[in-house]
């Protein structure tokens, strides 16, 4: 068993908060994401679950088990750093054996296992090698190898996928996903890139400025984020995010956008949750992908905007609408037929629509 | 503003190549990106540009006229480095003025030059600080609003914001996209970032080793790659490749089991099929199509990667939303031939482009 | 459309060419004038008997020119390969306890503890100190009534009061005991500047794959401070072949000829003996023969290291 606990976990640099009392549970054979911007105490959460920090409040169990007397070379976990740590003055089977040999492993039982990972990682025709001859994207594999080697029951990541190039990067992404599939360990895995997290964890733990934000499936984080951090952190090109006013001017509800104009409320989950806001004062967020651009003509709500920039990103066209001091981008498929400058609707669909509370930043009325 | 030129250029350091028989003309006001993996010859690029080194052969022109063995001082170009290279002891307005006053340029002039493009830029009220207590998206601005200040005959950015991180980055494209718009810019911009180079470039050049392999527009290089080489750098999630061969009008891959006819194509030989992750079809396992199995899945929100394994082959399908798939499951690919390039199996050439 | 034509050099690299050689010329004749003419006015010198009795300015020295004459009596001087052999003793026990020593202090120092800062302050302290003042240091520490006796005498109970300087081998600790004093701090220096150049994250690394502080000193550390060791290592023997002040000032060479080094020897040979050809022969002789060693010795590193990179 080797599920994960964190309990009160809290760590301080000096004057600095670095991980404000967090809890996680992170389950047996579960990948886990640690998710933030940089400084967010994503690193610093994963040195400590590794033993090269130690936690200033709070305690990390491993399937149950206290980890605070054990020191980080018996605790016996993978780790995979972003610049790799690859010991440079050896070669790439002596990387690979370190491990097993440092732990007293049998001489044919090393040399089996790692002609194995060799063969797993495509690492074979390099073994002999020594590390300064190899390519980025084979460091990368020499550092999961040598981790992996070792069989350990937790594997943990930090932003492994940062240093390489795009290709290779959606490439080790499927990989990385695929291997723990294979091998059932449990993986946590830092990175500061949604797209990874939300490709290949099974859980999101999104963190911001040591605190954790929220926990949940790449789905749920995505769809019911908790507060504007996650809302705007999740997604690209991000959730759009329009501070305005509710309005209840004779009976009928409405968004009161500023120079940008009103938009009616019709959509029954959004008033149920505008009724609860606690002040007038919110935030209306709505994904790039769910704003439908309409001919003004159209009488749903939303607002009238003007193309003011587009943007064809490959698979997808970005357009940039714009009125008065707001700005919103609307994802939409390739070669979508659209000019700069044309006056349109931005239409708000019914059910995609999000509300914040615009002083604590908190999502209202969640469900 | 001014058009730059560059044609029959060949620059090597000792063996080294640097660059290779260029022939690249940026037009007047244009967003100009050259765009290709690390050390492909992109920043010599700018550097003949500048005259911060001689080209072996051929000829650079700025708005016409040869300048090959001017001085960087005669070319009247101005530089965004990857680095920004503020004065770290001078203050923002200091910063900007710096460029000027090395002109001697009166001092009534230098404040009204300094207001506008702070105004631009919206950087007045960072004019008093020092680069240390600007953020990283701020130094940026000062670093670009430097190079504005003059009105160089066009501007050259290598990697301006590659430091930011990706939100800021996204941001700062839209706004030099619109600066460069508003103001009749010519800009010369270096990146390595694909999506970067789409969103804001008129025109794009991609490099490889020193060579210019195609220029066009965003929608053409991403529509018309003229090599695999192209179509492996542009688009993510990557363009998926299938090596076969093709004979009688039709693309065979034997292990993958893919077979797609190809109208008016006439070669025959080793070929490569490329299709793109958000052009192929997943079908249930009761429709025609190619026999496939689920992989992984990676749910992205907007949309949902879903890798499948055809024969020993991952192919990767990008679907809208975030459907439910089952690992391991049988599904059926359905590769529309009018979706479909066809490149040279050895030399990765175009054969023929997708219909659509 | 593009005409072939000479590679044509903008004026900033012309001129980066060209300003590096003139900016570099003077120094470098100095440096020639420097090296190369002491040299080869020692060569001249040692191929004759010239000497400062011989009323005579040194560059007359070819009327008494003899060619290898003064080579010829290097090998049958035995008081010469007698102070040799000695200082070779002393390089042979001083740099290896030194080099321990200094190890095991980066050691310490490579980690943090209280008071780290004062500590490591006064660890440098003794290669501060001049040379000849702590060799008179030393002297007064070993006399026969000095502190080194009394403590001695405090620790066993019973009187000591052995004649370290007197003594022909204890002369020669003594002497070893102030140079390892001196100069364990500098090889301590340069091995912590290695030992701290270890990337830490491969340390962190070697702990998390189960490496207990012996193999990630002895698998990681090690291997990456060869470099540096080989330096510390030749430095201080190249140094402490060259022992004289500390010495000269303890012992004065001797008691006898007991801690007579090269270097006491050529003094006397010069100041007392007045042969100065014969001291430019020697001078030349051991030039010769250690870059020799140096040249073999670093031969066989390199092959070494050529081997490890195959």
């Amino acid at each position: 068993m080797a599920s994960i606990e964190l309990i009160n976990l809290t760590k301080k640099f000096g004057d600095l908060t670095a991980v404000n009392d967090l809890n996680l549970v992170i389950p047996d054979k579960e990948f886990v994401a640690l998710l933030g911007p940089s400084g967010c105490g994503k690193t610093t959460t994963m040195n400590m679950i590794a033993g090269i920090e130690m936690p200033s409040e709070g305690s990390i169990l491993f399937g149950g088990e206290d980890m605070r007397t054990i020191p980080a070379n018996k605790r016996d976990v993978g780790f995979v750093f972003q610049n790799y740590a690859i010991f440079t003055h050896m070669t790439v089977r002596k990387n690979l054996e370190f491990g097993l040999k440092v732990r007293g492993v049998e001489k044919s039982e090393i040399k089996r296992r790692v002609q194995n990972m060799a063969d797993l990682m495509r690492l074979n025709d390099r073994l002999d090698w020594r590390t300064s001859k190899l390519s980025v994207n084979e460091l990368q594999k020499v550092a999961i190898g040598r981790s992996a080697v070792t069989e350990p029951e937790i594997f943990l990541l930090d932003e492994p996928l940062s240093n390489l190039d795009a290709a290779f990067r959606a490439f080790m992404r499927t990989e990385l996903k695929h291997l723990q599939h294979e091998f059932q360990q449990t993986m946590v895995y830092v990175t500061h890139d949604q797209i990874e997290a939300m490709s290949l964890a099974d859980r999101i733990a999104v963190l911001d400025m040591g605190l954790l934000q929220q926990y949940g499936t790449p789905n749920e984080v995505y769809n019911k984020p908790h507060n504007t951090f996650v809302a705007n952190f999740m997604g690209s090109p991000s959730m759009n995010l329009l501070p305005c006013r509710l309005t209840n001017g004779g009976g009928d509800h409405a968004l009161d956008f500023g120079d940008a104009g009103t938009s009616m409320i019709e959509d029954g989950e959004l008033m149920r949750r505008c009724k609860l806001a606690r002040n007038a004062d919110v935030v209306f967020g709505m994904r790039p992908e769910d704003i439908d651009i309409q001919p003004r003509e159209v009488g749903r709500p939303g607002i009238d905007m003007e193309v003011s920039f587009v943007e064809p990103i490959g698979p997808r066209t970005v357009v940039h609408l714009s009125a008065g001091s707001h700005s919103i981008k609307v994802a939409k498929d390739k070669q979508y037929p659209i000019e700069l400058g044309a006056k349109v609707k931005a239409e708000f669909p019914k059910g995609r629509c999000h509300i914040f509370d615009a002083e604590s930043g908190n999502a209202i009325g969640l469900e | 503003m001014a058009s730059l030129e560059l044609s029959g250029i060949n620059k090597s350091y000792g063996d080294t190549v640097a660059v290779a028989e260029i022939d690249l003309k940026i037009e007047d006001n244009e967003f100009f990106c050259i765009f290709g993996p690390p050390s492909c010859g992109k920043t010599t690029i700018l550097r003949l540009l500048l005259g911060l080194v001689a080209p072996d052969t051929g000829e650079v022109r700025i708005g016409g006229e040869v300048v090959t063995d001017a001085p960087p001082k005669e070319r009247n170009l101005a530089m965004v480095f990857q680095n920004l290279a503020l004065f770290p002891h001078m203050t923002t307005r200091q910063n900007l003025a710096f460029p000027l006053t090395e002109r001697k340029m009166e001092k009534s002039e230098v404040e009204a030059r300094i207001n506008s493009v702070a105004e631009t830029l919206h950087i007045t009220p960072l004019l008093k600080k020092l680069p240390a207590h600007l953020s990283g998206g701020e130094r940026q601005r000062v670093a670009i609003g430097r190079a504005l200040v003059r009105d160089p005959g066009a501007f050259l950015m290598d990697e301006p914001i590659a430091a930011l991180d990706a939100r800021l980055r996204e941001e700062m494209r839209v706004e030099l996209k619109r600066l460069q718009r508003e103001q009749n810019h010519t800009l010369v911009y270096v990146t390595h970032d694909q999506e970067e180079a789409m969103s804001v470039a008129d025109r794009m050049a991609i490099f490889e080793d020193g060579r210019i392999r195609q220029i066009g527009t965003p929608t053409e290089i991403y529509n018309k790659p003229n090599s695999r080489y192209v179509a492996e750098l542009i688009g993510s999630p990557p363009m998926n490749f299938i090596d076969g061969t093709f004979a009688d009008g039709k693309f065979t891959a034997e292990k993958e089991n893919v077979i797609v006819a190809i109208d008016g194509v006439s070669a025959s030989g080793a070929a490569t099929l490329a299709i793109r992750p958000e052009d192929i079809e997943i079908r249930d396992s009761d429709q025609p199509g190619i026999d496939a199995k689920v992989y992984e899945v990676e749910p992205l929100g907007a949309f949902t990667i879903v890798d499948i394994i055809i024969g020993e082959k991952i192919v990767k399908v990008q679907v809208t939303g975030q459907p439910d798939f089952e690992l391991g499951s049988g599904v059926r690919l359905n590769f529309d031939p009018l979706n479909c390039h066809l490149f040279d199996g050895v030399s990765g050439d175009i054969i023929a482009h997708a219909k659509h | 459309m593009t005409k072939k034509k000479k590679p044509v050099l903008t004026t900033l690299e012309r001129e980066g060419k060209t300003l590096g050689l003139y900016m570099t010329l003077p120094a470098q004749l100095l440096l020639l004038f420097i090296v190369a003419f002491p040299l080869c006015m020692q060569l001249y010198v040692s191929l004759s008997w010239w000497g400062p009795l011989d009323g005579v300015k040194w560059y007359y020295a070819y009327e008494s020119l003899n060619w290898f004459g003064n080579y010829g009596e290097i090998f049958s001087d035995a008081k010469f390969w007698g102070s040799l052999g000695r200082t070779f003793l002393i390089v042979a026990v001083v740099v290896p306890v030194e080099f321990l020593l200094g190890l095991g202090l980066a050691m310490l120092f490579a980690d943090k503890f209280p008071g780290k800062r004062v500590f490591y302050s006064i660890m440098l302290m003794p290669m501060m100190i001049v040379p000849a003042v702590a060799g008179y240091m030393f002297f007064m520490l070993f006399q026969s009534s000095g502190p080194i006796n009394d403590i001695l005498s405090a620790i066993s109970g019973t009187k000591v009061d052995t004649v370290w300087l007197a003594d022909p081998d204890l002369a020669m600790i003594s002497v070893m005991i102030a140079d390892i004093w001196q100069w364990t701090p500098l090889m301590f220096l340069i091995l912590l500047a290695g030992m701290v150049g270890v990337p830490e994250d491969q340390i962190k690394a070697a702990t998390l794959l189960g490496a207990n502080a012996w193999h990630r000193f002895w698998r990681i550390v090690l291997p990456r401070m060869k470099t540096v060791m080989i330096i510390a290592l030749v430095i201080r023997s190249v140094e402490c072949f060259k022992i004289f002040d500390i010495l000269y000032v303890m012992t004065g060479g001797g008691p006898g000829v007991a801690t007579k080094s090269i270097s006491v020897y050529i003094l006397d040979l010069t100041f007392k003996d007045l042969e100065w050809s014969y001291v430019a022969a020697i001078g030349l002789f051991i030039l010769v023969a250690l870059s020799l060693i140096a040249v073999v010795g670093i031969y066989y590193m390199q092959a070494a290291q050529k081997k490890a990179e195959a």
